[in-house]
């Protein structure tokens, strides 16, 4: 009898095996993403080109017509109609909103954004969309049986959730779109990609073109540099986690490399063997890079503060670049400068200024500020006085 | 030597009362359980956070295909996957608590659990964390952690077989847990640290109809492997004097075993990552409710452990609006229900 | 005198790593239907024999026959349906019935995949009668005394069906009432038609079991043949090393130390 059971018990698992379940409906994900799931493409920059506006070639979208796009896996994704429930999900997602929010088609259609405040000044998205705290907040380890509570009609997720998160939410019939939003190329790809989405191509193009034409006067400016007029220059993350404290160093594939080439700098932490994260360095190798020019980056602390504990303690102040006044706290609003948020623009303007002032005689970084939250996030300027100028912290004008 | 039969009336009685009441008994019980999982499994699949927390009714299913989808492609998978996990993990468990003759052993420590978490978190930081390659890794990396293990006790000088092995273990592990810290210390602190966490942790959140499928056959075949060897391991529990003179391969057999509960163990840790405690209760568990005789003790702790896990599972994806990882539940209930059995009575496993 | 069910020849055997040999060059066979007793101070050497008799160990040397088959010529399993071992301790963890941890004697009869049947549990329960265990059948392993676990392990030996019954040392730890149930168990196993083999370090025992007494000291036969023969006061002084006296008293057989 008991044999009967177990018999069947396996037959039964074996059966339940066997029965494939039904392919998702409508929307098709060809889904060619690569096996790897680290975050892709990532076209090692370490040299200082200018950014050339490669076109990607998108389908115009019309009203009638399905909406086609490429996202950041190089997977295409197929939508009937413009979807309207957005959510942004998943781990790594704060400045990925910020992106996202670049679109005034976001204040409707965006319904759920995962979130921890990686700011203590506050909430910056609440700022920018008043009616943030109505919609729902997700954790950033959220399950995709939650995620679908919230009805989403495409969810955005960074590329290294493709299996945690991805995967379900596609075997459930829920598209997912991957945006990365690392670097200056990415950025101009996936802004297009979210043009497409919202439905508002000429906005990224608007947003793009803002970026480009800073871009442009930064390299024009500095066109004329030879090597040895540009400045080694060093850029650490102060963390202090957990009570330890320690400076680290990008990877050189990351922004905060770029950055560095591109405001006409010599990344000097490249010689190292480097990890596909932040690499911790101690005191030592930092004097044995002897850079000209010492940038503190912080994302919890305050910058300003930090430079100023390195100035009293002696062994920072055998340091060249202190000694000749070159330790600067990298600046910072609810957001750093430095990282793959829409503001990495003003990290650029601001460090190419740092370290060729000569190149920009007439640079006004509160000005370019403002202009930057006005045209971007419709802020104006006496939101700027009040909401975000307080919380400015690091080296600025 | 003739067997002496009388025909007295104790002997009938005896006979009687204790043979067959006792078979009909274990019959009756483990048919209990048997139905307990299957409505544990039942309410399992209608049990979860969409679209409200808690039960979905059958009308309510009926109209909305998303609801549908969610129930076929995600619940279904993840429930199978944890019916096979605590079945590997309880069942392991036993099978090492009966070979080493020791209650308090559990199916990782044999450098098992520790190599597999290594070989995951290597896979994470270097191939990127990608699901299949995370599995065999953790999978091989298992089966070397045992392979180390055995190695080990080889050259030991100490003790009997079953001491050498448990040194052998113990050394294997913290080599392997080391490592697992020098990873941890090496991996970015914002996508491969969380990763790695989650994974030594343990979670079903990802799991998909695939990653069931690969992982079944392996399971499978170890299920029904121990099962069927399950009143064998009573003898494997004997020493060696005795074992030998009941004409048992001992060695050879128990390797084997053991060789089956660490792929079974291994393969679970694969799409799981590292859950603990189950195959140190649940086997105390199933012997309290059995009887010490494997017989009814495998079977019993097979089906005690996939309710537990399912149990367990329910409860990670419910609770609250993230994943909490599956090794918390199951450590936190674990070790509760450890401390009541301990306290209650008189140990009698 | 009846056929030797088995027999040793010249055996030697020396533990790995040993400095010395535990068997040197030991000569003795083993009479059918008869219980026969190895008599020796500690360290003699005769839980090796033991060892070398069920086929645990093989000896470097020599040769050992059972029912005139060379020794190593049988698979585990066959040995274990031929010879039962009773060991002289047991520890177990788990609480078994008594019924199942006899039916454990079943298994040279059953494959790695069979489970025991009916028909074996009805050798196990005739077992357990056969030692005066049946009363308790319903009592868990641990609820048993020593004596009455001791005779458990017989019953368990039982069950294998064998035709020769190895006991190690069987009443070193047992009080004289346990040792008294022992030995009439024994006794009855004998008139049945039982060959068994047992090693004691106590004369008193050996005396009141034994039809063939083996003499043995440092590894080697000092002297073998019936009790009658064997049961000499310089015989046994040249045993243990010490002097003794035998004496007879009421019909039984006594020693002691001068």
């Amino acid at each position: 009898m008991r044999k009967i059971i177990w018999f069947s018990l396996w037959v039964v698992l074996i059966v339940l095996s066997a029965c494939q379940p039904m392919n998702p409906p409508p929307v098709e994900n060809s889904a060619v993403s690569s096996p790897s799931a680290t975050p892709v493409e990532q076209e090692a920059l370490a040299s200082p080109e200018v950014v050339e506006s490669t076109p990607t070639p998108q389908p115009a979208e019309a009203k009638h017509q399905p909406i086609v796009l490429t996202d950041a896996l190089g997977r295409t994704v197929t939508f009937e109609e413009l979807p309207k429930r957005v959510v942004v999900a998943g781990r790594g997602v704060a400045l990925l909103a910020d992106a996202v929010y670049l679109f005034p088609e976001s204040f409707e259609r965006v319904v759920a954004v995962s979130r921890t405040s990686q700011s203590p000044d506050g909430d910056f998205l609440a700022l920018v969309d008043q009616r943030l705290p109505e919609k729902i907040a997700f954790e950033t380890n959220v399950g995709a049986e939650q995620v679908v509570t919230a009805r989403p009609n495409v969810v955005l997720l960074k590329p290294y959730m493709q299996e945690p998160l991805g995967n379900p939410l596609e075997a459930l019939g829920i598209p997912v779109v991957y945006l990365s939003m690392e670097t200056p190329q990415e950025y101009q790809r996936d802004l297009q990609t979210l043009g497409i989405l919202f439905g508002n191509s000429q906005r990224a193009d608007e947003v793009w073109a803002f970026y480009q034409q800073h871009l442009d006067t930064v390299s024009n400016a500095l066109k004329d540099l030879t090597d040895e007029q540009k400045p080694r220059v060093l850029l650490l993350y102060y963390s202090d986690r957990d009570g330890q404290v320690a400076f680290n160093v990008a990877p050189k594939t990351w922004l905060q490399t770029i950055l560095t080439g591109l405001a006409g700098g010599i990344p000097v932490w490249t010689d190292i063997e480097l990890g596909s994260g932040w690499t911790k360095v101690n005191l030592e190798q930092i004097a044995g890079w002897d850079a000209d020019r010492i940038f503190i980056i912080a994302y919890t602390a305050n910058p300003q503060q930090v430079v100023e504990n390195l100035l009293q303690d002696p062994q920072w102040q055998a340091l060249r670049a202190v000694q000749e006044g070159h330790l600067y706290a990298f600046p910072r609003d609810y957001y750093s400068w430095d990282q793959p948020d829409p503001r990495w623009i003003l990290g650029l303007r601001y460090l190419a200024y740092r370290l060729h002032p000569e190149a920009f005689p007439n640079f006004d970084l509160t000005a370019e500020a403002r202009l930057f939250f006005e045209r971007f996030y419709g802020l104006d300027a006496r939101t700027f006085e009040e909401k975000i100028l307080p919380v400015f912290k690091g080296d600025f004008r | 030597m003739s067997a002496v039969y009388s025909s007295s009336a104790l002997r009938a009685e005896v006979k009687s009362v204790s043979q067959l009441a006792s078979r009909r008994r274990s019959r009756r019980r483990l048919l209990g359980l048997f139905a307990l999982l299957l409505v544990v499994f039942a309410v399992s699949l209608f049990f979860g956070r969409y679209p409200q927390v808690g039960l979905i009714s059958p009308a309510q299913l009926a109209e909305d295909a998303l609801a549908q989808r969610l129930i076929l492609n995600l619940r279904l998978p993840r429930l199978i996957a944890s019916l096979l996990i605590g079945m590997s993990l309880a069942g392991a468990g036993m099978v090492m608590q009966m070979v080493f003759a020791n209650p308090l052993v559990e199916p990782g420590f044999l450098g098992v659990s520790q190599a597999a978490a290594f070989g995951a978190a290597v896979s994470i930081l270097v191939l990127g964390g990608v699901n299949w390659q995370v599995q065999i890794s953790a999978i091989l990396f298992g089966l070397l952690g045992l392979a180390l293990s055995y190695l080990l006790a080889r050259r030991v000088r100490y003790g009997g077989w079953v001491l050498r092995l448990l040194l052998a273990g113990i050394a294997v592990s913290a080599l392997f847990a080391s490592g697992v810290g020098l990873i941890k210390y090496l991996a970015d602190p914002l996508r491969q640290l969380p990763d790695i966490t989650f994974w030594l942790l343990g979670s079903l959140s990802s799991i998909t109809w695939r990653a069931v499928l690969s992982v079944l056959p392996l399971i499978s075949l170890g299920l029904v492997f121990l099962w069927l060897m399950r009143w064998r391991l009573n003898l494997l529990a004997l020493e060696d004097e005795v074992v030998f003179s009941l004409g048992v391969a001992a060695n050879r057999e128990r390797l084997l075993v053991l060789f089956m509960a660490v792929v079974i163990t291994a393969a679970s840790i694969s799409i799981s990552g590292l859950i603990g405690w189950v195959g140190l209760l649940v086997p105390q568990l199933a012997r309290r409710l059995s009887g010490a005789d494997a017989r009814d003790g495998l079977p019993t702790a097979f089906l005690l452990g996939g309710i537990f896990m399912i149990v367990c599972d329910d409860l990670a994806r419910t609770l609250s609006a993230g994943e909490i990882p599956l090794g918390v539940l199951t450590s936190l209930l674990g070790a509760f229900g450890f401390l009541i059995l301990m306290t209650r009575r008189t140990v009698k496993v | 005198m009846t056929d030797p069910i088995l027999r040793f020849e010249n055996v030697v055997y020396t533990y790995p790593d040993a400095p010395h040999r535990a068997l040197q060059g030991l000569t003795l066979s083993v009479p059918r239907g008869q219980v026969t007793a190895i008599l020796g101070p500690n360290g003699a050497g005769k839980t090796t024999l033991l060892r070398l008799a069920y086929g645990r160990f093989q000896p470097q040397a020599g040769q050992i026959w059972l029912e005139d088959r060379p020794l190593a010529a049988f698979s585990r399993q066959e040995l274990g349906q031929r010879v039962a071992l009773v060991p002289q301790r047991e520890a177990n963890p788990f609480a078994y019935s008594l019924l199942e941890y006899v039916l454990l004697g079943r298994a040279p009869h059953l494959s790695p995949l069979q489970m025991p049947a009916a028909a074996d549990v009805e050798i196990a329960l005739s077992a357990l009668e056969t030692v005066g265990l049946l009363p308790l059948v319903k009592r868990t392993v641990q609820a048993l005394s020593g004596g009455e676990f001791q005779l458990l392990l017989v019953a368990r030996a039982l069950a294998q069906q064998a035709s020769l019954l190895l006991l190690d040392e069987p009443t070193s730890h047992l009080d004289l009432g346990n040792k008294k149930r022992l030995i009439t168990c024994l006794q009855n196993l004998r008139e049945n038609g039982t060959t068994i083999l047992l090693t004691s370090h106590e004369p008193e025992v050996v005396a009141a079991l034994a039809d063939q007494v083996v003499l043995m000291r440092g590894g080697q036969v000092l002297r073998s043949g019936l009790l009658d023969e064997v049961w000499q006061a310089d015989l046994l002084s040249e045993t243990y090393g010490i002097p003794l006296r035998v004496w007879k008293f009421e019909g039984r057989r006594h020693l002691t130390w001068e």
